[in-house]
């Protein structure tokens, strides 16, 4: 297995979605290359901090313009 | 769901701007990189849930249902805009040599990822990269690595198979992995 090659099944391997014999095939790799290793770590550690991230807050302007938009709904001779 | 009905059970206005406003308009503005467009995108999907409030009572297909008219909605108002992303393609794979081995020495990042996220200038960068991605890439990459969606519902919400979700989702890491190495690697020893 090339490093390449790691990279490709990286996402299968990640969701355990390989069967025994890659995942084998890829820890043997691993265990030889260190490179690999630093780049299997930065990969995960690339979705945990995406994961993380905080959620900005409804910007005050949008909470406005939905309270005018049900106001002038309420307000409408349709409603 | 308790939480977003009144005390007849039914859900207000007020409690779904409260309670699901933030989670549409994060995913709007993530999936359209911009913050205008993206007020524009929630405004239309939360009041879209207000007038269908009476369709709902409780059901915990709530959060799901916001996801999908999010993306829709978000989708469409980037096809009206019509401003699709031209940047370059970028090719992630071009790490690698023809023989297969890593271009470039592969160095570890000095970041945690448990406590930086939360942190100000590292979440500015990650946003950053993410705005960055081409539209193709960031759709999965905000849907299944920020949203936290399992690929078949993303691909569901894209029409797009399976195979094509993981894909661009991998290509997508990449990428991000690319632009995040860039302020994180540790120097050379």
């Amino acid at each position: 297995m090339t490093c390449r090659e790691l990279a490709e099944i990286l996402l299968d391997y990640l969701d355990g979605q390989l069967d025994e014999v890659r995942c084998t095939t890829i820890r043997s790799h691993l265990d030889a290359c260190p490179h690999c290793v630093h780049f299997v770590q930065t990969y995960q550690i690339t979705i945990q901090v995406s994961r993380r991230l905080p959620p900005a807050p409804l910007p005050a302007q949008l909470l406005e313009r939905l309270q005018r938009a049900l106001e002038g709904e309420a307000n409408s001779p349709n409603s | 769901m308790d939480d977003v009905l009144d005390t007849d059970g039914r859900l207000t206005p007020e409690k779904v701007f409260r309670e699901h406003g933030p989670r549409v308009y994060n995913l709007a503005r993530r999936m359209l990189g911009n913050d205008a467009d993206a007020e524009d995108v929630a405004q239309d999907v939360l009041l879209q849930v207000v007038r269908k409030l009476d369709t709902f009572r409780g059901e915990a297909n709530l959060t799901t249902w916001l996801h999908r008219i999010t993306v829709n909605a978000a989708l469409a108002h980037r096809a009206k805009r019509a401003r699709r992303d031209q940047r370059e393609q970028h090719e992630p794979v071009d790490l690698f040599l023809h023989d297969g081995h890593h271009a470039q020495p592969v160095r570890p990042w000095s970041i945690n990822p448990a406590v930086q996220a939360e942190q100000h200038e590292t979440t500015r960068l990650i946003e950053q990269a993410i705005a960055e991605l081409p539209d193709m890439y960031r759709d999965v990459y905000v849907l299944a690595d920020v949203e936290g969606l399992p690929n078949a519902e993303i691909g569901d919400m894209l029409t797009l198979s399976l195979p094509a979700v993981k894909s661009r989702l991998h290509r997508a890491r990449l990428l991000m992995r690319r632009a995040l190495a860039r302020h994180f690697e540790e120097a050379a020893a």
